[in-house]
């Protein structure tokens, strides 16, 4: 659903009910991963019962296959879940925007090579080659934010190219190169603002499926087994029986429900921000 | 008339094919986990379950019994000359071939020298020793080795299966021939690729009727599939191991019973002894005591398995030495650390050497076994408790092996620092075991994936190759657990037992091999009388 360059119409200075729930639950969820010592009953770390207990008053959502309460895994996996989201966004959005800027900026054979590129990436088929890079570089934190980084750029690079290449023509960057401005110079001091605003929505979007790519990795064994994200929650919780057990109805819903509103929480924030930055509203402001 | 005469001969046919004598079992469906080709001896694929299958068609000339001590089968009588080096062994004298065809001394000779030719991991190493093979009669034959073996009956004897020789003669690519023609009490009557197979007793069969009249095995390739399928009553058993976190509740279930015994594959934390840091005997003694194994079993087996012993042989064999043993203790850890040198230098929270290097290692452990990720994540948290810093590396199995055990041959070398590793059951039973493990020769210490070397060890190890009387194995193997539990090549953490789950009403003729489990040839089918 990248932002489509016809006039847009109805203009909203808010985010919309949508927008403004998916601030919330992220909000909530970035708050109890910041406060995950203050509020998580436990030491997710740490063995403080015996293994697969069903939920009491001592463990509110049990124990895992070792001990560990599985609540206070879900709070500290908060913070493990959504630093791999973002970190991966980031490096997504780092590499599509430097290749959206620089294919869009000069064109030529540098925008043929590049775009192709992003074509080829687009058309690869995602799930076997994620699978097959997660399981390559072996199973850790930086390798999975690797591969989701590396898989995710390409349609951020496209909608910035497109935004590039209709900032590039505008009185203020052509005077800027009409000037002897060195292409560098004037991509970042130029080009880069105008398109940052469409960077940030695409960034949310890259972060809402970073996280969900990280919670399928984790639940196949790609994930590192020592990081207690969600998705590492869940494959614990599957291949120690719990749907043959019954205790999935508090050791896998849960992380499940997490995923899902982290997912949706970015999801509406990024929806609305695309709706609200989009490059035909924002004709006249800034420049 | 004549047509009646051929319908009721029919029936009859059809009756006595399908229609199980008294106490037999009719047909039992036994799920198993992947294919196993066309389970013959050089087709079939796994050490377990496909081994076991295997050997119901086609049979080694002694086969273990339920305390793995090996007993006569195809051979009526055996004896060993004075020196060890002469065996001579008589054939029940009816053994047919499941094409009807006799199986003579004949058969036997052909495939001992058939495996030198055509080489398979399990048994060209074992017929080495062997110098000439004699036929006398169809039923009699004489081995010769060059040099007294005391593994020799186990391997080859009670683990080669004789191949026909009037099929196998002329094959020169055996893993690509697909007959399954033998001898044993079972024949295959139909397989499908990555379906199913179909296993028929075998009514001319020289040692009595098998228990089970037909054996349906599905291949069901996930876990969690197959035992809901065994909740279900879809199939009848499954060779797969119970989960130590399903017990109860299949415990609880109708219909079902469960079985549980010792368990001879091990758990282990191997370390390199050629690493630089850690071939040093009080670092790994340190380890050893920060790493509470008795807590590994009640959380991670849930109480399902027994502590590893410091010799590596399981308290429940007959060569178990009660009066090696070791308690773990963090304060004794601490101590040989400090005493040893041991210190943190730097005020990093990591211990030190004596000349600086920190005491950081890298900890193997393989990616699609939770119990071993989590036993590797508990000696984490143990080992920075006492200044350590081990980095769990969880990777697949290829990778694992890559490292640990280069192309399967221990001579190649080894690169790594430690790994939560593990031995299959067969590995305990051999009588050669501690030898194969710990020996420094690289030919005769077939997996010594540490490079542990001993002077000691080899000592004895080339005594216990030589030793043929049980008692003199004993006797070695005991010295040698208390070389090693004081040496610490390995440090086993524990043994998890074997846990099976059938459904008795089809069949309950199940025999716990000792270390192994149910599924065995004696659950299918009781000794041929001598």
């Amino acid at each position: 659903m990248g932002p489509a360059p016809v006039p847009f119409t109805p203009r909203r200075h808010g985010l919309g009910a949508a927008g403004w729930a998916g601030v919330l639950l992220l909000g909530v969820l970035a708050s109890a991963a910041v406060l995950a010592p203050l509020v998580s009953p436990h030491n997710p770390e740490e063995i403080v019962a015996d293994p697969f207990l069903t939920p009491g008053r001592a463990h509110l959502l049990g124990t895992n296959d070792i001990g560990q309460d599985i609540l206070s895994e879900l709070i500290y996996g908060a913070r493990i879940s959504l630093t791999i989201g973002f970190v991966a966004a980031a490096l997504a959005i780092g590499i599509g925007t430097t290749v959206g800027i620089v294919a869009g900026f000069f064109g030529g054979w540098a925008e043929a090579v590049l775009m192709r590129t992003v074509d080829l990436v687009l058309v690869i088929p995602f799930l076997p080659l994620m699978i097959l890079l997660a399981a390559y570089l072996g199973p850790s934190y930086w390798n999975i934010i690797i591969v989701i980084g590396v898989l995710v750029w390409a349609r951020p690079a496209r909608v910035i190219r497109s935004q590039v290449l209709l900032v590039k023509s505008l009185d203020y960057v052509e005077a800027a190169r009409a000037l002897g401005g060195r292409p560098v110079r004037v991509m970042v001091r130029h080009v880069l603002p105008a398109v940052l605003p469409i960077a940030l929505a695409q960034f949310i979007l890259a972060a809402s499926n970073a996280i969900l790519i990280e919670a399928s990795l984790a639940f196949l064994g790609l994930g590192d087994p020592t990081a207690k994200s969600w998705g590492m929650v869940l494959y614990y919780a599957q291949v120690r029986n719990a749907f043959l057990s019954g205790a999935w109805v508090w050791w896998v819903l849960p992380p499940g429900l997490l995923i899902t509103a982290a997912t949706l929480g970015f999801a509406f924030t990024g929806f609305a921000l695309e709706e609200r930055l989009n490059p035909r509203m924002r004709g006249g402001r800034g420049c | 008339m004549r047509v009646l005469t051929f319908i009721l001969t029919a029936v009859l046919l059809i009756l006595s094919v399908s229609v199980p004598s008294p106490g037999q079992t009719a047909s039992l469906r036994m799920a198993i986990g992947r294919d196993e080709g066309s389970l013959n001896p050089y087709t079939y694929q796994t050490g377990y379950p496909g081994w076991n299958l295997m050997t119901l068609i086609y049979e080694p000339l002694f086969t273990p019994d339920a305390d793995n001590i090996p007993q006569p089968w195809l051979v009526r009588r055996y004896s060993v000359s004075p020196d060890g080096r002469t065996w001579t062994l008589t054939l029940h004298p009816n053994i047919k071939w499941h094409d009807g065809r006799p199986l003579t001394a004949d058969d036997v000779k052909f495939t001992y020298e058939y495996v030198r030719r055509h080489a398979h991991s399990r048994w060209t190493s074992q017929v080495r020793l062997i110098d000439s093979i004699e036929t006398a009669g169809a039923t009699t034959l004489t081995i010769r080795l060059t040099a007294q073996s005391g593994g020799f009956l186990m391997q080859p004897l009670a683990a080669l299966p004789i191949l026909p020789r009037h099929i196998w003669e002329g094959v020169a690519e055996p893993r690509r021939f697909n007959d399954s023609i033998g001898s044993g009490p079972y024949r295959l009557a139909e397989m499908r690729d990555g379906q199913f197979y179909r296993l028929v007793a075998n009514d001319a069969y020289f040692g009595g009727r098998p228990k089970v009249r037909e054996l349906v095995l599905p291949i069901i390739r996930d876990a969690t599939v197959t035992f809901t399928a065994l909740k279900a009553g879809e199939i009848d058993t499954t060779v797969r191991a119970l989960s130590p976190e399903l017990v109860t509740e299949f415990e609880k279930a109708g219909g079902l019973k469960v079985v549980r015994g010792a368990g001879y594959a091990s758990t282990i934390l191997q370390f390199n002894l050629e690493h630089p840091i850690l071939k040093d005997v009080k670092l790994r003694q340190a380890i050893a005591n920060a790493i509470n194994t008795r807590l590994m079993v009640r959380l991670l087996l849930l109480g399902y398995g027994v502590v590893g012993s410091p010799g590596y042989i399981h308290p429940d064999s007959p060569f178990y030495n009660a009066a090696v043993t070791f308690t773990a203790s963090k304060s004794r850890a601490v101590q040989i650390l400090n005493e040893a040198g041991y210190v943190d230098r730097d005020r990093d929270g990591i211990r030190d050497t004596p000349d600086g290097r920190p005491l950081r290692f890298n900890l193997l452990t393989l990616a699609g076994n939770p119990i071993r990720v989590r036993g590797a994540d508990l000696i984490r948290t143990w080992l920075r408790d006492i200044g350590i810093d081990a980095r769990v590396v969880a990777q697949e199995d290829a990778s694992i092996i890559a490292q640990v055990w280069p192309d399967f041959d221990v001579c190649k070398g080894r690169n790594f620092d430690m790994a939560v590793f593990g031995w299959s059951a067969p590995v305990m039973n051999r009588a050669t075991s501690l030898r194969d493990l710990f020996h420094s020769d690289c030919r005769f210490g077939t997996i010594n994936i540490g490079g542990y070397k001993s002077a000691e060890v080899d000592r004895l190890g080339n005594e216990l190759a030589a030793a043929v009387a049980p008692a003199k194995q004993k006797q070695v193997l005991f010295e040698m657990q208390k070389v090693i539990a004081a040496d610490v090549p390995v440090h086993v953490l524990f043994y998890l037992d074997g846990i099976y789950a059938y459904r008795p009403d089809k069949h309950d003729a199940w025999v716990y091999q000792k270390g192994q489990g149910i599924v065995n040839k004696l659950s299918f089918i009781d000794p041929p009388k001598r």
